[in-house]
């Protein structure tokens, strides 16, 4: 259906899409076996450590934010402790965040919680790209064509839906949305129809 | 008795037919939601955060408060039937729910989690009734500098009561803060951090940003992790108690309630950690501790007790200090705010009808979800077969159409995009997202008092310490930030050493 022209983009762009860091937990060889790996397909159960340079990083993007910080405050202009300047608040919040990036770096607790990224990251690259586009065809086009495109693409192509549920669940879903917004609560959305 | 005039005026607000049938909404999401593994209470009363424009406030804030609550109880059903808690606060009923639905008492153990919560929440609600009043009236009183204290050690506790790893927690709350520092400073009114980007004018909203990381962030989450588990519920048509299971759990379900209350108000605290310290004070008093985690019916009614008696309780502290003690109770603070009532020791005075409306609409909730739950819990065991596959989809519309609609902004689409990454991110590095949005919330009042502080005192830090509320409190912000964590740190290494010389001990309340 329609939802070819969204989903030739989103693939198109999947690969420089926000997804960070992936080469760190795959070899290459493992991204070709099929397409986006689809939601049926859980996680390897056994997954290896988290490289240590994962929890490095996880600790240097906090300190390059706090220094960053720190640096625009003094910009602001500190002021007095008695007379407070824009600048005294962001520069003890800067410095807190350098305290504690410090000691996550030294304590080594850069990889607690952390997980690795799977293969999952894919679909989740894929399902973001889709949004953006949304985003950028919902005003020009009216919500109405631009929800169907993305719950078509969310259903058939990221969930792997059936056709025939994915038509009932993508029409059904627009039909609501307008009943309730543009109805009920007579919202303001761009759309196509005025009626 | 004149104290009892503004609870029965709270009843009059909510017996309205519109709070009424927006409570029953409310709970029945929650319980919708709560079934649901996966999407929380606290997403879905983000994503909810626009259409509370449309209502009036004390509706609003039972809407959101009924799902809040509802969601213990839905919780509890796909724990017993499926091992599948549907919300944290309900991971321990999995131990012993679970095991008694394998031996056919599905039945009994949905029932007495159904009582047990219904008195928990019960016994909280009448506490709150009397306890509120007085917090509030005894925090008229506090000053900027105590606000300070206050929050800092909201945000402190959150952070490290939280499930995460401290250290990523304070990280997280202190990016909120510093987030909340974006837009036109609170007194001298000069730019900060805006980069001349006309939208940040104005600092960041709030309702794009929770979307974000709460809403955006756990579906972009869940997209990559989903493993479909398999799902054969046990059929169960009803849920039934009898004379027998309640008397063995009576005791439970009291002291599961005190827990849980007083727990609750802590921030931080809250219904998992009220539902984990329930679990091992009655394996604890046990006399029989062997039954425990083979279907103890107490293992699923202290608990139970106690999740629900937190998740009312949390809401003290928001309704009269205008702290939230988590991360849910800061999303309802936002809410307010956008209705343009900011909580705290005055919301009692000046807008009776939000906080007794609201504190009495849990009489009203939860009898509704005890109905729910007993004769109509066949209906939502059906709710679990629900694929996400089509539910994510569905969300995800919602959260973009609902974030325009409020400003009728295409920029905040795409901040909901770039939080909703951000969120995702964040969880797969193991930071929570709870203590950026408590801070980001807390982040303005935190500044501005602070600010204040440092003028009233001249410039003297002392001046902190010195204020008998003040000091206690940030006595209590160095024991949490500096002594118990040396504790622990301490007490790891020797118990390390020890763990490997006396093998397995008895305390594994989470095996």
């Amino acid at each position: 259906m329609s939802s070819v022209p969204e989903s030739a983009a989103a693939r198109g762009g999947a690969s420089p899409a926000p997804a960070p860091r992936q080469g760190a937990e795959h070899t290459a060889s493992e991204y070709e076996d099929e397409d986006l790996g689809g939601p049926l397909s859980p996680l390897p159960d056994e997954e290896p450590a988290l490289p240590r340079w994962v929890g490095i990083v996880t600790a240097a993007v906090p300190l390059a934010l706090g220094i960053a910080g720190a640096f625009g405050a003094v910009d602001l202009g500190v002021g007095s402790i008695s007379n407070p300047g824009p600048g005294l608040w962001p520069l003890v919040l800067s410095a807190a965040m350098v305290v504690a990036s410090v000691a996550l770096l030294a304590l080594g607790h850069g990889l607690h919680g952390a997980e690795r990224f799977g293969r999952g990251w894919r679909i989740t690259a894929v399902a973001t790209l889709s949004l953006i586009v949304f985003t950028y065809l919902f005003e020009p086009l009216g919500f109405e064509i631009t929800t169907l495109l993305l719950m078509a693409f969310w259903l058939k192509i990221i969930g792997k839906e059936t056709w025939r549920m994915t038509l009932t669940i993508a029409v059904g879903t627009t039909v609501v949305v307008y009943l309730v917004f543009i109805m009920g609560l007579s919202v303001n959305l761009p759309r196509l129809l005025f009626f | 008795m004149d104290f009892l005039d503004p609870i029965l005026f709270g009843f009059g607000v909510v017996l309205t037919p519109t709070n009424l049938v927006f409570c029953l909404l409310g709970v029945t999401l929650g319980m919708v939601i709560g079934v649901l593994p996966g999407l929380g209470p606290t997403a879905t009363i983000a994503i909810l955060l626009p259409v509370t424009y449309a209502i009036p406030s004390e509706t609003a804030i039972i809407m959101l408060a009924g799902i809040y609550y509802g969601a213990q109880y839905g919780g509890t059903i796909t724990s017993v039937l499926l091992s599948l808690p549907g919300e944290a606060s309900t991971v321990v009923t999995t131990f012993d729910g679970y095991q008694m639905a394998r031996t056919g008492r599905a039945g009994n153990a949905l029932g007495i989690a159904a009582v047990g919560s219904f008195i928990g929440a019960t016994i909280s609600i009448v506490a709150m009734t009397f306890v509120a009043p007085v917090v509030a009236g005894f925090a008229l009183d506090f000053g900027p500098p105590e606000y300070t204290a206050l929050a800092v050690l909201g945000i402190l506790l959150v952070s490290t009561l939280g499930t995460g790893a401290p250290l990523k927690c304070a990280i997280a709350a202190l990016l909120g803060l510093l987030l909340a520092t974006v837009g036109r400073d609170p007194i001298v009114g000069a730019q900060r951090f805006t980069f001349d980007v006309l939208y940040l004018t104005d600092g960041f909203d709030f309702v794009p940003i929770v979307m974000g990381l709460f809403g955006l962030g756990e579906i972009l989450y869940q997209l990559g992790a989903r493993a479909e588990a398999a799902v054969a519920t046990s059929e169960v048509g009803r849920a039934w108690i009898s004379k027998q299971d309640f008397r063995q759990s009576r005791g439970a379900i009291a002291r599961g309630s005190v827990i849980g209350f007083f727990l609750g108000i802590l921030p931080g605290g809250g219904a998992t950690l009220a539902s984990l310290v329930a679990y091992g004070t009655e394996k604890r008093r046990s006399k029989t501790p062997e039954r425990f985690g083979k279907g103890a019916i107490e293992g699923v009614a202290g608990p139970e007790s106690a999740n629900n008696a937190a998740a009312t309780s949390s809401f003290i502290p928001l309704l009269t200090l205008g702290i939230p003690a988590n991360s849910t109770m800061a999303i309802i603070f936002g809410a307010l705010l956008l209705q343009g009532i900011s909580p705290g020791p005055l919301l009692i005075t000046n807008n009776p009808e939000v906080f007794w409306g609201v504190i009495d609409s849990m009489y009203i909730g939860n009898l509704f979800l005890l109905i729910l739950s007993v004769p109509m819990v066949g209906l939502f065991i059906r709710i679990v077969r629900v694929r996400a596959s089509i539910l994510s989809p569905i969300t995800v519309v919602v959260i973009m159409l609902g974030v325009y609609t409020v400003n009728t902004s295409f920029y905040d689409m795409l901040v909901v995009i770039g939080f909703g990454i951000l969120g995702y991110l964040m969880k797969k590095y193991g930071f929570e997202p709870g203590p950026l949005v408590l801070a980001f919330v807390l982040g303005g009042l935190l500044e501005t008092a602070f600010r204040q502080s440092l003028r009233i005192f001249n410039g003297d830090l002392l001046g902190f310490v010195e204020r008998p509320i003040s000091g206690t409190l940030f006595g209590a912000v160095v024991l949490f930030a500096v002594v118990l964590p040396l504790i622990r740190y301490l007490r790891k290494g020797r118990s390390a050493r020890k763990a490997r010389a006396e093998d397995e001990s008895k305390a594994d309340v989470g095996a």
